[in-house]
């Protein structure tokens, strides 16, 4: 089981730091703002800006890069090659290298490196929401920023709800599925061998125990739901209380100043 | 003394062509009573429990809960508070990522203000010897200790009644003794009054008292004495005499003279210990 046990804590890093401290709801605003405005102007001063808002987020958070490295490894393949695609496919200012069916652009070298570039402050911001929050409190944040949707009927007290028990009930389905697989294989089951056919089809023996047990579990979990006074959203109250603090309104601020940066530069 | 519940003449069946799960029940029980109900597998049991906290509502007959008729639809909230309940298996019935938040969960459902709630969940938690455990997954406890944070979050409502629907059955034998341990507390300090549904008769002999269950009938009721020791009748509802009585039992066909009283396990052991050889 030891493999299972960070699951849901999933990538959160304990640290003591300014960001680890800032209401899930802020980090959440920070990130959607950055997200929607990076790409909105690819001046080297916007892309500076960006950077030192990355680095400066990156370096309060007193997270060891190896943490980074570790969740980007994937991502930095995807970046790579949306370099290249831009590389090869962007077709102006000078050549700067000829060789046989191969040109390649300054403005590709140019295009493709912004676009790594932007990526990657994407992905760091993204990964740091993740390192320094708890899941509990991100839904807890997204919960609270869904609110306003509710005008518009959006169930946001029952999709987070949702998203809670699935974070809680992650690590016990994954622990059940390894002990189907090895009560399978104690039966002979073998998910190693023979065609990538014959493999899927071996899938089967494990797929549908899980899936029953998971309706037994989710029929149990509404049973006990129910006993335990569940009624909705309607008059709830709640055990955790998100803090804005100063520090929140600053952040964010900052990236608002960021946003109307972008706009600026993109429009004059 | 007056009755935290009564069951009168309720009978049910889950659909109209199906057969009678429960048959013409009657149930009372005193405040601060613990009351265990014994059935075999399918006897109808976790149907009754369902009845307590208006999970189910009688169609025929009626069960008056902590003084509120569960037919009325208004009280559900108020009897679901004050009839707590614990299910087998303890992963089923956690629901949130960690032990504090699920102690919460049923004082969120309440709408229990913030500073009261933080006061009541960690109380519960300390009660249950969970201190420590507060943030920890549920995955990563042992099944007792799931089972302690059910209770705890029962106790946080401040319940009249917990009803336990065989909550130590998927329990190893220290989780077992703990969470009964636990339960005997909470019955003596806060005078809650205990049903358990139980189809092991070791975990009956605790009890007050003891109703047996067999195809949706009570057959049988008494002190755990009355009860457990005629393993003859038990057989008839497809249960069996606890251990230490069978082995008394057998001794005595044997012609070793042990005391008729001779029930629990520390009994035995005590007439074995001091068993004079005659011959
Ligand atoms: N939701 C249901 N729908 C239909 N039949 C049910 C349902 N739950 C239980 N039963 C039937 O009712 C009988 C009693 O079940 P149950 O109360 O769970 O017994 P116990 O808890 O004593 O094992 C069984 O025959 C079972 O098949
Ligand atoms: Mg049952």
């Amino acid at each position: 089981m030891i493999m299972f046990d960070n699951v849901i804590i999933g990538q959160y890093v304990p640290r003591d730091s300014v960001i680890h401290k800032m209401d899930p709801r802020a980090k959440l605003l920070v990130l959607l703002i950055f997200i929607v405005f990076l790409f909105t102007s690819r001046h080297p001063v916007v892309l500076a800006f960006a950077v030192v808002l990355t680095g400066t987020a990156f370096l309060l958070s007193k997270i060891p890069v190896r943490y980074f490295i570790k969740g980007m490894r994937f991502i930095a393949i995807l970046i790579f090659f949306t370099f290249l695609l831009h590389l090869f496919m962007t077709r102006e200012g000078t050549i700067v290298v000829e060789w046989s069916w191969l040109t390649i652009y300054s403005g590709g070298l140019i295009e493709g490196s912004f676009i790594a570039l932007r990526l990657f402050l994407l992905i760091l911001m993204a990964s740091l929401l993740t390192l320094t929050t708890t899941p509990i409190d991100l839904t807890d944040g997204m919960e609270m920023l869904m609110k306003p949707l509710k005008i518009v009927r959006v169930p946001t007290h029952e999709l987070a709800l949702m998203m809670s028990i699935a974070l809680r009930f992650i690590p016990t389905l994954l622990g059940e599925t390894s002990k189907i697989v090895k009560a399978q294989m104690a039966r002979g089951a073998n998910f190693s061998k023979g065609s990538l056919w014959t493999r899927l089809k071996s899938l089967i023996p494990i797929l549908i125990p899980l899936f029953v047990q998971s309706f037994k579990r989710a029929e149990d979990l509404a049973i006990a739901m129910e006993a335990r006074g569940y009624g909705g959203g309607e008059g709830r109250t709640k055990f955790r209380l998100l803090s804005w603090r100063k520090m929140d309104s600053l952040a964010v601020g900052l990236f608002i100043v960021f946003a109307m940066l972008t706009v600026v530069f993109r429009f004059v | 003394m007056t009755n935290e519940l009564s069951v009168e003449h309720l009978h049910f069946r889950y659909h109209e062509q199906a057969p009678y799960v429960l048959k013409d029940i009657w149930l009372t029980v005193p405040t601060g009573e613990w009351l265990t109900i014994l059935g075999h597998n399918g006897s109808g049991k976790s149907t009754l429990a369902k009845f307590f906290n208006a999970l189910l509502v009688p169609t025929e007959g009626g069960v008056i809960s902590c003084g509120m008729d569960t037919k009325d639809e208004h009280q559900w909230t108020n009897i679901r508070r004050q009839v707590a309940m614990v299910f087998q298996n303890p992963d089923n019935q956690i629901v949130a990522p960690t032990v504090e938040d699920d102690v919460a969960f049923g004082l969120e459902n309440a709408g229990i203000p913030y500073d009261e709630m933080r006061e009541r969940v960690y109380s519960s938690i300390e009660r249950l010897g969970l201190k420590g455990l507060e943030t920890q997954e549920p995955h990563s406890l042992s099944g007792g200790q799931k089972q302690r944070v059910a209770l705890a979050g029962a106790l946080a409502l401040k319940p009249r009644i917990i009803v336990l629907d065989e909550a130590t059955s998927m329990l190893d034998p220290t989780g077992k003794k703990e969470v009964l341990a636990m339960v005997q507390k909470l019955k003596e300090e806060e005078n809650i009054t205990i049903i358990s549904i139980t189809h092991d008769v070791s975990e009956a002999m605790i009890a007050d008292r003891i109703v047996v269950l067999n195809e949706g009938q009570l057959v049988l009721e008494g002190t755990p004495r009355e009860i457990l020791k005629d393993d003859e009748t038990l057989k008839k509802s497809s249960l069996s005499a606890p251990f230490s009585v069978q082995v008394a039992n057998e001794l005595r066909k044997h012609h070793v003279a042990i005391a008729d009283d001779v029930f629990s396990e520390e009994e035995l052991i005590n007439a074995l210990c001091t068993y004079k050889q005659t011959n």
